[in-house]
């Protein structure tokens, strides 16, 4: 059995058992929760727009970017009582995100949902020197912070919020290609 | 009967707390007793010639070098016997061994905070988890429910833990504003319940009404099993016929007939000792089965269901 360390995606369904329910989305086109209107979710969308104002109507929240989002998020979870549901969706990097806040807050499996994530764009992380590379598409990226061509293992550190990426750097290559002159 | 195996030891101490609670403090002889953690129970081994008994107890306490427990036992009148012997024939020396011992209820380490309600003598898994929670620095609060004329003998068991922690409540749970207490937890918050099972009911229905997520529910049904009718069992493999007397378990009548079965819990809490019906209609009483399993019919939990058929036929 392979074991799969990715977040539980799945398509978002409104869960009966909680009693609030708070949906936080990166893009306004993101669709509702499956199951809307037994109970409403409060919505939180990131909108790329320098005017929106927050808390425009009801349980309607707009935020001018991922991360004053995240903050918000945080705050809130801090202070939220038990019965609280939260739904996820958006970039496979917001969804890394809000579950880095979600894990912090003490939140559980069963009290948060995943959709499945709208871009193949991924975080890496350097093993060799713990950069942080966003926005990976392909399989393989030059690190940022130290050039070693990393390769995007299957492996992803729901701590980090990002996949590992392991390759061979330069110092190694030259220390090994110097063991090989000299014996 | 002589066990076959277990950790010998006898009964050190006998603490009367109420006139139907008493602590057993107990000394192994001649090694260590299996290690145990907080909310681990032991199955303890004992009685006299008329009658051995094999029931399954909290540990509350435990020393650290494995040479000493302690349990708490209700006298159960209406049960199969084994609280009844502890509390009138057992005293300082009385031999009794360790069965076996496993942890069904233990405390979420990485947990932020825990609630733990217990009601009666459900206290005790609850006394080594406070312990515990308390040693480790947790957040953690304990909320207690027994009849008035308990509370003396609770509060005194609960003495040496912070006042700030402990509740002890003579009214029932909903009288004392409980389910605004639980609405009002953190969402970072486990539940934990263990008594009777009016009131594993009530804060089971409590916590689905307010939200809690079931990772998050934890519990332990402490459950004595109790007599019924007698009936017949019929093992499909070896064509044994063995009687099940009105005042014993399922798994104690294979057991006394030498048969090997699987066991663990004794309480209907764990699930191991599940078997395959082939015929007859079986009287669940257990808390592992889902209720599609229970209407199927096609396992029984031995150590505390019955049958509803006079005979009933097990793939053993």
């Amino acid at each position: 059995m392979i074991v799969s360390s990715q977040l539980p995606f799945a398509p978002l369904v409104l869960d009966a058992s909680g009693v609030r329910h708070l949906y936080v989305r990166d893009e306004a086109a993101c669709p509702l929760p499956e199951g809307c209107g037994a109970a409403t979710p409060e919505v939180w969308t990131v909108v790329s727009d320098a005017t929106a104002m927050a808390d425009t109507g009801e349980g309607e929240v707009l935020l001018r970017s991922a991360t004053a989002l995240l903050e918000r998020l945080a705050g809130r979870l801090a202070r939220e009582r038990v019965g609280l549901r939260l739904y996820a969706a958006g970039g496979a990097s917001f969804l890394a995100r809000v579950a880095i806040v979600a894990d912090a807050a003490g939140l559980g499996t069963g009290e948060v949902q995943f959709a499945p994530p709208r871009d193949v764009a991924r975080r890496v992380v350097c093993v060799h020197c713990d950069t942080l590379n966003e926005g990976v598409a392909a399989d393989t990226v030059r690190c940022l912070g130290c050039g070693t061509t990393l390769f995007v293992r299957e492996h992803y550190s729901r701590g980090l919020g990002a996949y590992m990426g392991v390759g061979e750097p330069e110092i190694l290559l030259q220390a090994m290609e110097a063991a090989a002159r000299h014996g | 009967m002589v066990e076959r195996s277990g950790y010998p030891a006898v009964i050190a101490s006998v603490d009367v707390l109420t006139p139907t609670l008493r602590k057993f403090v107990l000394v192994a002889q001649g090694g260590r007793f299996p290690a145990v953690s907080a909310g681990s129970h032991v199955v303890l081994g004992f009685g006299d010639e008329a009658r051995r008994y094999k029931n399954a107890y909290s540990v509350v306490s435990a020393t650290p070098d494995g040479r000493e427990l302690s349990v708490i036992v209700r006298r159960a009148p209406q049960s199969r016997g084994g609280s009844v012997f502890l509390h009138d024939k057992a005293q300082d020396g009385t031999p009794i061994t360790v069965l076996s011992s496993a942890n069904l209820f233990p405390v979420v380490k990485k947990a932020r905070r825990h609630l733990l309600l217990s009601a009666g003598v459900g206290i005790t898994p609850f006394l080594a988890h406070a312990r515990a929670l308390e040693t480790a620095g947790a957040d953690y609060t304990l909320h207690h429910f027994c009849r008035p004329e308990e509370k003396p003998a609770f509060e005194a068991l609960l003495a040496s833990l912070p006042p700030a922690r402990i509740f002890i409540h003579d009214r029932p749970p909903e009288d004392v504003g409980m389910k605004q207490r639980m609405a009002e937890e953190n969402i970072a918050t486990h539940l934990y319940f263990c008594g009777p099972e009016g009131f594993m009911n009530w804060v089971e229905q409590t916590a689905a009404q307010i939200g809690f997520a079931a990772a998050k529910v934890h519990s332990e049904h402490f459950f004595v099993p109790e007599g019924g009718q007698p009936f017949t069992v019929v093992l499909a493999g070896s064509g044994q016929t063995i009687e099940v007397a009105g005042d014993e378990t399922l798994l104690e009548a294979l057991e006394n007939a030498g048969v090997d079965a699987p066991c663990m819990c004794r309480g209907g809490a764990c699930g191991a000792c599940a078997l395959e019906v082939l015929d007859g209609v079986p009287e669940h009483r257990d808390h592992v089965l889902t209720e599609q399993e229970k209407t199927e019919g096609r396992t029984i939990l031995t150590c505390v269901s019955r049958a509803r058929t006079d005979t009933l036929t097990l793939n053993l």
